[in-house]
């Protein structure tokens, strides 16, 4: 009786009807008790409801116990009065609550905890000594995970929430990252031209707000170590169900950032010395041309013609992160509150960080938005955020440093098993409380999801990457070792066994670059200022 | 002289200050004894020294304004109205609104709008039946139409949506909440129903700047994003896009049978620069200024609502 609620529920809240983002149900195992507590006598509890509406779509109420709140934009404010309407109609008519108003009452206490967690902790805010101090122990934890005597993988079947989506087939993994785009309405093109909108002072690493010349969606440009490994990072998690960031690889002069005269900074020489104020961050190396848009960039680029005569600069290498109008951000997704650390969904999770090399792995790096599907119906979607600091990372405690995308400091295998132990090689500098609570059985799960890789998704990743060659192939041979791996620990069959080299090499030109599985060269350090190889990271300008 | 100080009275920058968005506009008003000869200057396209016009559209609202028994919301300056806007040739042509304003109670004094800007997902049930807020609004704008309406039908299903909706998350309820906690209590809002209705025509347009007006000599367009330019400015780049402009004919009625009827015009300008950051001076008094030398105009500080009122003798 209860399977078959939740399967109709599943089927209501699937807006896109066998789409690629699905709403599905919040509400599984048990409801959690704070959504109880806005059920009375089997009808909702209009007054607390209406408190916790109230707090959602009011911006006159601007402070959570002294911390301020972020404004909640339109669409929130208004997809959340049409939920809360449908419930009000349901009291006044005497209806009882049913698993649908379950599933609103809980959505509502969800945006409402993560409104609350924005304001207690903005992505802006540096972590303070102790959160530091944290971070330090967490990283220094090795991961294991005891298999349980006679273990057997249960048939547990995880139904679609907003945390996660069940895919059916290969392709529709291959292409979840640009089926996600699409929904979203992001349109990343060959050569892009962004204009620059305004500083940010959020993170560490070094980036600026830009606007689409269509001025209704946004990209957020940036430069350094994580250009590369933030791309592999959001399309392997949602090629696993997740959602996730669209952060987009642009090569040498394929990016084309303009400078419009109403904002405050006004050109290169602006855009670097603020950089250099806010992150100390030389983006000097990181400069292909500047200059005035001319006649002869028009013609080759059409987008450029309402800029003519306006101040440009274009890069050696960076990445822009999608900012589209339909998805408005809200806080963490609250991994550590109501019944989210048992989802199997979200514990499953950390085998997928770990396969990665993620090492951020903090609530402030989770997110829950909401995304417009057109005609003014809006689901909330969970993301995985900030998946950049992976594929290798070193952590310099001394320096107060780090730096991803270190193919050497990736290593060849994830996990092992030894006796009744799987032991995992990473470290993590924050371990949810689903991450902590993960079994052998949840991981098993995401294990499964993992053995669905084969060759050519793998390689169809690296790609998309901007990785040159060598570098992009250790890659290839890691991933691919490390998903063995975890097949071989969790005693999966490979049902798409991918060929790897651990002693791979590469030579250019009679020069080894990849020497026994070992990256031996500073690769093109020119072309890519930020180094492959050297552990300087974004707090010591990567050493340049 | 007399002139320009009214005029610079009149335009001390009316701030509106929209506190949900957190914008800051300046704006003044005006109310014309010959409605007739401004509209045609501005139905002709015309110009008004170095000020330019160009209509760009027609909107004819209805609205229906609430009040409480013991009148509450005029005692503590707001207006409470449900509004039927129909914007012929616009994308959604037909929308509807709930809207709290404050009065402004001086020259420059900041208003605050908290506006329901939907309201297509409200509906009660009424005796068993499911009726939408807009279907009674609609209903309550035909029943207008007739020599002598009958409003007791709506009149009762307005009055049971506010006594249900009191306490609900809405903009207009949550504004009264927040200057008026004590006041604007569950059991008091419950209590607001219609007291007047009518509908206004408005004229807008936008003023450019005709020609170099010495003292605005250098002026630029302020920078906007592309979907933000009208039209007429986007094909002429080098026009000076100074004001926005709403002339409004507007009648209103007591909601009771055989009550008074009003009408009454007034001009309404919105600066499109940031006044304060302008060197060579406030544009909209010096439009105020060439306003009243050729027009005889009035300044108007009430709202709409207060105006009404008054007419009425409510």
């Amino acid at each position: 009786m209860k399977k078959r609620g939740i399967i109709l529920l599943v089927l209501t809240f699937t807006n896109v009807a066998f789409g690629q983002l699905n709403r599905g149900v919040l509400v599984f195992d048990n409801t959690p008790k704070s959504v109880l507590t806005l059920i009375e006598n089997q009808e909702i509890n209009l007054t607390q409801t209406r408190a916790v509406v109230d707090f959602i779509t009011n911006n006159t109420i601007t402070t959570y116990k002294k911390q301020k709140l972020s404004k909640r934009n339109k669409a929130l404010v208004r997809h959340v009065k049409i939920l809360n309407e449908q419930l009000e109609y349901r009291y006044f008519s005497g209806v009882k609550t049913s698993l649908e108003d379950l599933e609103i009452l809980f959505e509502f206490l969800l945006i409402q905890q993560s409104i609350i967690t924005d304001a207690q902790s903005p992505s802006g805010r540096s972590p303070n000594l102790w959160k530091k101090a944290q971070m330090f122990l967490t990283s220094k934890k090795r991961l294991c995970i005891l298999i349980p005597k006679a273990y057997k993988a249960s048939d547990h079947k995880v139904v679609d929430s907003p945390y996660w989506n069940y895919i059916d087939n290969h392709e529709k993994m291959l292409d979840r990252f640009d089926d996600l785009a699409k929904i979203k309405k992001i349109k990343p093109k060959k050569e892009l031209v962004v204009l620059f909108k305004e500083l940010s002072y959020n993170g560490s690493a070094p980036k600026v707000r830009t606007l689409d010349t269509d001025y209704d969606n946004e990209w957020s440009l940036k430069w350094g170590d994580e250009v590369h490994s933030d791309v592999v990072g959001s399309r392997i998690f949602s090629a696993l169900g997740y959602d996730t960031d669209h952060p987009y690889f642009y090569g040498q002069d394929q990016l084309v950032l303009v400078f419009e005269s109403s904002r405050t900074i006004l050109n290169t020489k602006m855009l670097t010395d603020s950089l250099k104020h806010i992150y100390n961050f030389d983006l000097g190396p990181f400069i292909s041309k500047t200059g005035t848009i001319d006649s002869f960039m028009i013609q080759k680029n059409k987008a450029l013609k309402p800029y003519m005569n306006h101040t440009y600069v274009t890069f050696v290498k960076c990445a822009v992160e999608a900012r589209p109008d339909r998805v408005k951000r809200l806080g963490s997704f609250c991994p550590n509150q109501f019944n989210n650390p048992k989802r199997k969904e979200l514990r499953g999770a950390l085998l997928a960080h770990i396969w990665i090399g993620n090492w951020d792995t903090r609530e402030e790096n989770t997110l829950l938005t909401t995304v417009h599907q057109g005609n003014y119906k809006y689901q909330i979607s969970a993301v995985f955020s900030d998946l950049g600091t992976s594929m290798g990372v070193r952590v310099n405690t001394i320096r107060s440093d780090f730096k991803t995308g270190l193919v050497n400091a990736f290593e060849w295998e994830a996990a092992h098993k030894k006796g009744n132990k799987i032991s995992f090689n990473h470290a993590l500098n924050a371990l949810l409380k689903p991450y902590q609570q993960a079994t052998c059985d949840d991981l098993y799960w995401m294990a499964e999801k993992i053995s669905l890789f084969d060759e050519q998704m793998l390689r169809d990743i690296l790609k998309h990457s901007g990785w040159p060659y060598p570098i992009a192939e250790l890659y290839f041979h890691k991933l691919a070792s490390r998903r063995a791996s975890i097949l071989k620990a969790f005693a999966i069959a490979d049902p798409n066994p991918i060929s790897f080299d651990k002693n791979l090499n590469i030579t250019e030109n009679g020069v080894d670059i990849v020497k026994n599985g070992v990256l031996v060269v500073d690769y093109e350090r020119q072309k890519n200022p930020e180094s492959f190889f050297h552990n300087q990271g974004r707090m010591r300008n990567y050493g340049n | 002289m007399a002139t320009k100080k009214i005029a610079t009275m009149i335009c001390s920058l009316l701030l509106m200050s929209h506190f949900v968005h957190g914008q800051t506009e300046s704006e003044c008003k005006f109310v014309f004894a010959n409605y007739d000869s401004i509209a045609l200057l501005i139905q002709k396209n015309g110009t008004l020294a170095e000020f330019g016009f160009q209509q760009h559209a027609t909107y004819y609202y209805f609205d229906i304004y609430f009040e409480t028994p013991d009148k509450l919301l005029q005692k503590h300056q707001v207006s409470l109205r449900m509004r039927i806007q129909f914007r012929p040739g616009t994308k959604d042509s037909l929308n509807y609104t709930f809207q709290l304003k404050t009065e402004m109670s001086y020259p420059g004094a900041p208003r605050l709008e908290m506006e329901e800007s939907e309201l297509y997902y409200y509906k009660l049930n009424h005796h068993g039946e499911e009726v939408a807020l807009q279907q009674v609004l609609q209903s309550f704008q035909e029943e207008a139409k007739k020599t002598n309406p009958d409003f007791t039908k709506h009149h009762e299903v307005i009055s049971m949506w506010f006594k249900q909706k009191a306490g609900a998350p809405i903009a207009p309820f949550q504004g009264l909440c927040f200057l008026f906690p004590i006041v604007f209590t569950e059991q008091v809002i419950g209590t607001l129903r219609p007291i007047c209705y009518g509908s206004t025509k408005r004229t807008r347009a936008h003023i450019y700047l005709n020609e170099s007006l010495s003292r605005y000599a250098g002026i630029r367009n302020k920078e906007r994003a592309l979907n933000e330019i009208p039209d007429f400015f986007l094909n002429r780049r080098s026009m000076i896009w100074l004001m926005e402009l709403s002339l409004d004919q507007a009648e209103f009625h007591s909601i009771e049978p055989n009550g008074k009827t009003c009408g009454f015009s007034e001009l309404e300008v919105e600066s499109k620069f940031d006044e304060t950051s302008l060197k060579q001076g406030n544009i909209l008094a010096f439009f105020a200024e060439t306003l009243l030398q050729y027009f005889k105009a009035d300044e108007e500080i009430r709202s709409k609502f207060k105006q009404v009122m008054d007419c009425l003798g409510e």
